[in-house]
């Protein structure tokens, strides 16, 4: 597997949230969904080599998954992985 | 986005220019300022009334915004501007226009970081000063019903109300009428090259190209299930094309033979609402005038209505002329076309026809055009009285309720073609009423 192909792998998606685009905003943060196993110079490498940009930092953290009810039966959805990375002041992401 | 006549652009610039006798170009030219702030506003009012999966109504960030609706807003913007432009020729430089300008918006770019602009090109209503309205001469013809006339009608009446009864054993009288089956044939054949089933027959009309008095003959008398045949030649135009011109044979067999049993004097004349022959006599010849003036009153109309195009000349906008007369040219090729003509010979024809549906289109606009502007001028108005008075009308011709077809006019959206056509009659019954009608010399 490519280099390239493991970054696609680490960044899921953007997280595009009220308080994901204040944090944007504020500080150059961009929140994204990566896999539960992925570690923080992963995430790091995945961001650099995908989007162009220098990373300042990145914060992790797991999200519980949220207890569901369909009809009768009850379950819960998936925990997953969010990686909050702040970029230096000169770069950008288009995340839409 | 606001509408445009709840506020105002300063930053706005429209200029009309006249650049033909029924066209105007208008340009319009936007500030950068005045194109920021109408699209700041309008990314404001999209983002108050966007839902996003994520943010809490209201709350997604204008870039958000932008991304999703920033397209949508600035072709809004363009839309926007040229209404306004549209509507300051309108109001404030006189303009009259025919129509809406057909504009091409997706080639306009509304810019944020300059000024920008657009000319476009309205099509104006024509210039119409009226002359003379009132005391328009006229002759009028005179009208009345001779007794030819009215027997001829009596007895035109007396057959429409007449009703067929199997011949029997009499067989087809010479006034009657047969259910019958055609079979053509070429001479020594048993073989028919074409066959008609129930056609009606009746031994004074003849199919064409056969002899009216031996027809006659051969057929009166006959009993149903009786056969006769003529000899013929096959038209130019017979549907067997090996046959035309060739001489054959056809073959008519009578399926049932009906003989016409008159109405009695006493349907008749509960059907006129009269009681006796003097009566039904009086009140046919009452029917009749009434036609005949009705019919006089729309000549004299029309011959006013002509007079009064030729008495104001004007120049009409061409290219709405040249669309009408191109959409009847499409509905006469049609109909041509369905006739089987093709070819050469059907661009001959629509050729001529696009002429004659020119000269018709740009005549029927000046009529409307001039009754416009005499309906203007003598305060003629359709109310909601003759509104009710039509829909009253067509629903007793039509055998339904008022309220059906006045819901039919609403949601077909016919109303505004009702009021063009009711104040069209209006018009001509002005010009009629105020005209100087002289009777005709009973020798011309």
């Amino acid at each position: 597997m490519s280099a390239l192909d493991r970054a696609y792998r680490i960044i899921q998606k953007p997280v595009i949230t009220e308080k994901a685009s204040t944090d944007t905003m504020n500080r150059n943060a961009y929140t994204f969904r990566v896999p539960r196993t992925a570690n923080k110079a992963e995430i790091r490498d995945a961001v650099q080599r995908l989007f162009d940009v220098k990373v300042l930092s990145v914060n992790t953290l797991h999200v519980r998954g949220k207890r569901r009810v369909r009809g009768r039966s009850i379950g819960v959805s998936q925990d997953w992985k969010k990686a909050i990375v702040q970029l230096s002041p000169e770069s950008q992401i288009d995340v839409l | 986005m606001a509408n445009s006549d709840t506020h105002a652009h300063p930053g706005l610039d429209v200029t009309v220019e006249r650049t033909g006798p029924c066209l105007a170009t208008v340009r319009f030219t936007v500030s950068k300022e005045e194109t920021q702030k109408a699209r700041a506003r309008g990314l404001k009012n999209a983002a108050r009334g966007t839902r996003m999966k994520g943010f809490r109504p209201g709350k997604v960030p204008p870039a958000f915004v932008e991304k999703r609706f920033g397209e949508e807003i600035d072709r809004q913007l363009v839309e926007h501007f040229v209404q306004h432009a549209f509507q300051h020729a309108i109001d404030d430089e006189g303009l009259k226009p025919a129509r809406s300008p057909r504009i091409e918006l997706e080639s306009i770019e509304a810019k944020t970081d300059a000024d920008w602009g657009h000319e476009f090109e309205v099509l104006l209503r024509p210039e119409v000063e009226l002359g003379q309205v009132d005391g328009l001469e006229v002759e009028s013809m005179p009208v009345g019903v001779d007794d030819e006339e009215l027997d001829r009608t009596l007895s035109g009446i007396r057959g429409e109300m007449s009703t067929p009864e199997p011949a029997g054993d009499e067989g087809l009288p010479e006034n009657g009428m047969a259910i019958c089956k055609l079979a053509f044939l070429l001479p020594d054949s048993e073989e028919p090259i074409l066959e008609r089933d129930a056609i009606r027959l009746s031994p004074q009309t003849p199919p064409l190209g056969l002899d009216a008095d031996a027809f006659k003959e051969a057929m009166t008398g006959c009993k149903d299930g009786d056969s006769r045949e003529f000899e013929l030649e096959f038209p130019e135009d017979f549907p067997v094309e090996d046959a035309r011109g060739k001489k054959g044979i056809l073959r008519v067999q009578t399926d049932t033979c009906f003989r016409i049993v008159p109405p009695t004097d006493e349907t008749v004349f509960a059907e006129f609402g009269v009681e006796d022959e003097d009566g039904f006599r009086e009140e046919v010849r009452r029917r009749i005038l009434a036609a005949k003036q009705n019919q006089e009153e729309q000549r004299i109309e029309q011959v006013l209505l002509e007079k009064l195009i030729e008495n104001h000349p004007m120049e009409l906008p061409e290219p709405i002329v040249a669309e009408q007369a191109d959409s009847k040219v499409e509905e006469i090729r049609a109909a041509l076309e369905e006739q089987g003509l093709e070819g050469s010979e059907l661009e001959a024809r629509l050729a001529e026809e696009r002429q004659v549906a020119f000269e018709n289109s740009a005549k029927a606009m000046r009529a409307i055009y001039l009754m416009e502007e005499v309906a203007r001028e003598k305060k003629i108005e359709v109310s909601r009285d003759d509104f009710e008075k039509e829909f009253q009308a067509i629903a007793e011709r039509n055998n339904v309720g008022a309220d059906q077809v006045r819901k039919y006019y609403q949601e077909e959206h016919l109303l505004q073609q009702l009021a063009l056509e009711l104040l069209e009659r209006k018009v001509r019954v002005y010009l009629r009423e105020n005209a100087k009608i002289q009777e005709a010399d009973s020798g011309s």
